[in-house]
């Protein structure tokens, strides 16, 4: 396999092809045999569908080889890479609803897909996008999907778990890589379940299979003749599962927290006009709205940004606000589920198989608006560490104190000892000035709550 | 019968492929009674060993 090229840590499974970046930007090196196949692709019409539609990445074949590669891909790059353990439900069941779309179209067209991984989907915004274009395979005759397993593991076990149990998928598939296996999903299910959608044949029937088969050689079923009707029937009888698969998100602490505890109109105008102050300074192309909640103020600094990441450690603030932002937009939002005192880590193969969230993309600006009291009291992390995870993680920063005297933050402190004592707005500023020049300093209405506009001291002030 | 070596990186499993095939058809679950009839000889020591599938099996079309 060729050496040379900066390749993407966490593309290596598939010997065929690989990915690897030149200049930032996206390319694949393909052998003979994923050539061949991508020919083959390249003449069907779904696939010229799905890219119009913006549901498949871009892609076109470059006149210069790489190394010692057959031919060299370059793909439309995504604005941020995210991976399914950050997605809420509505968004892996979207993704797996595309998955099987293209999947179908594929089949109809003479073609298949080697894999049903969770990993090749990503985000525009809230418009899933099928990314892994050497998916694709020629079939020379109608087989069994060798990706139905792995996409039971990515996506239906996941899903089933939240859907049937109102267990959140993300722990779980954040601690197995290839997805739930169908014996860990198993015992969560038994025959009374058989109603449920996707329980008695995805799970019971195949774990029964699988048992019954255990002793058999690998390829036992691979000379068994499969029909094209056969195909397909698989592939939409799954589509049916996944849309009968559904998640209603209860009461969380944050998701309805807007409602529940609405802080004074005036203190919320001039919160939004200090924010909308600072976005309207100049476009970036990144910003993170740190315990975004129901998104407000990533919708208000998303018309000066190309990207804005919406995260939140709640599952279910996120769903609710993914759910919106596809009926109503912005589109250059993705809400993804992230909580800052327990991020996203370096996984797999190395540990760089899949990266942290600040390596796939660090912010020009990151909000940090009612959160510090989450963090530091909550949490249990000092302000000093607080202060410094801000400046090691963006070059401008805009962070809200909340004084003891607020209502949330007497609230958090109910019931517990006080061992906060670092928690005074005079050490937090003296923290704040030793990673960062003031730009902006506001009291908000009501006096418990102040704004900081700063700017790292490891980064020069722009033109 | 062409013997096509599967196009992947990832084993799919011979519970999943079962399950495909046994969906396919009837002629598919007359795989999966074959089976577990050979498991029941298997297991009254009337047979030495579990029998794969037979490379005549068809599923119909």
């Amino acid at each position: 396999m060729p050496q040379s090229l900066s390749y993407d840590s966490g593309s290596f499974r598939e010997r065929s092809s690989r990915v690897f970046y030149v200049r930032g930007r996206v390319r694949r090196g393909l052998d003979a045999t994923a050539l061949t196949h991508w020919q083959r692709l390249e003449t069907t019409t779904f696939y010229h569908r799905f890219t119009s539609q913006g549901r498949l990445v871009a892609t076109h074949r470059l006149d210069e080889p790489a190394a010692d590669w057959a031919a060299v891909l370059e793909h439309q790059r995504v604005p941020v890479v995210s991976y399914p353990y950050e997605w809420c439900f509505g968004m892996l069941r979207d993704a797996a609803r595309l998955h099987l779309e293209v999947l179908e179209a594929a089949l109809q067209e003479g073609m298949s897909m080697s894999d049903g991984s969770a990993f090749n989907l990503q985000w525009c915004g809230v418009q899933p996008l099928f990314i892994d274009v050497p998916s694709f395979i020629r079939q020379d005759r109608p087989r069994p999907w060798t990706g139905y397993r792995q996409f039971c593991q990515h996506f239906l076990y996941p899903l089933l778990l939240q859907a049937h149990r109102q267990v959140p998928f993300q722990p779980w598939l954040r601690g197995q890589l290839d997805g739930l296996s169908l014996n860990s999903i198993r015992p969560l299910f038994g025959w009374r379940d058989v109603v449920r959608p996707g329980v008695a044949l995805h799970v019971l029937l195949q774990h029964a299979l699988q048992r019954l088969c255990a002793a058999l050689p690998r390829d036992s079923f691979q000379d068994v003749a499969y029909s094209h009707t056969a195909a397909l029937k698989l592939v939409r009888r799954l589509r049916r599962t996944v849309d009968r698969l559904h998640w209603q998100p209860y009461r969380s602490t944050w998701s309805h927290y807007e409602q529940r505890l609405p802080y004074a109109e005036a203190a919320r105008q001039a919160k939004e006009a200090f924010v909308w102050a600072v976005a309207s300074e100049r476009r970036r192309s990144l910003v993170w709205d740190v315990g975004c909640n129901t998104g407000r103020f990533a919708r208000l600094v998303s018309s000066r940004a190309d990207t804005v990441l919406a995260l939140d450690a709640d599952a279910q603030a996120i769903e609710i606000l993914y759910q919106t932002l596809r009926q109503h937009g912005p589109d250059n939002i993705l809400p993804l589920v992230y909580d800052v005192t327990d991020p996203t880590p370096a996984l797999g193969w190395r540990n760089a198989e899949r990266r942290t969230l600040i390596d796939r993309g660090r912010p020009e600006l990151l909000l940090a608006l009612a959160l510090i009291h989450h963090v530091v009291i909550s949490g249990n992390i000092p302000l000093s560490e607080f202060i410094d995870w801000l400046a090691d993680s963006a070059d401008e920063t805009v962070v809200e104190f909340i004084d003891r005297t607020d209502a949330m933050v007497h609230h958090l402190l109910v019931g517990r000892s006080d061992i906060f004592a670092d928690y005074h707005p005079r050490l937090f500023e003296h923290h704040l000035d030793r990673r960062f020049h003031l730009l902006r300093r506001e009291v908000l209405p009501g006096g418990t709550r102040t704004l900081y506009h700063v700017r790292s001291r490891a980064v020069e002030a722009p033109l | 019968m062409v013997h096509v070596t599967v196009w992947a990186y990832l084993d799919p499993g011979a519970g999943s492929m079962a399950l495909q095939a046994i969906l396919a058809s009837a002629a598919g679950s007359l795989v999966l009674i074959r089976l577990c009839w050979n498991r029941l000889l298997v297991a009254l020591r009337l047979r030495s060993k579990v029998a794969s599938v037979p490379e005549s099996t068809e599923v119909s079309r």
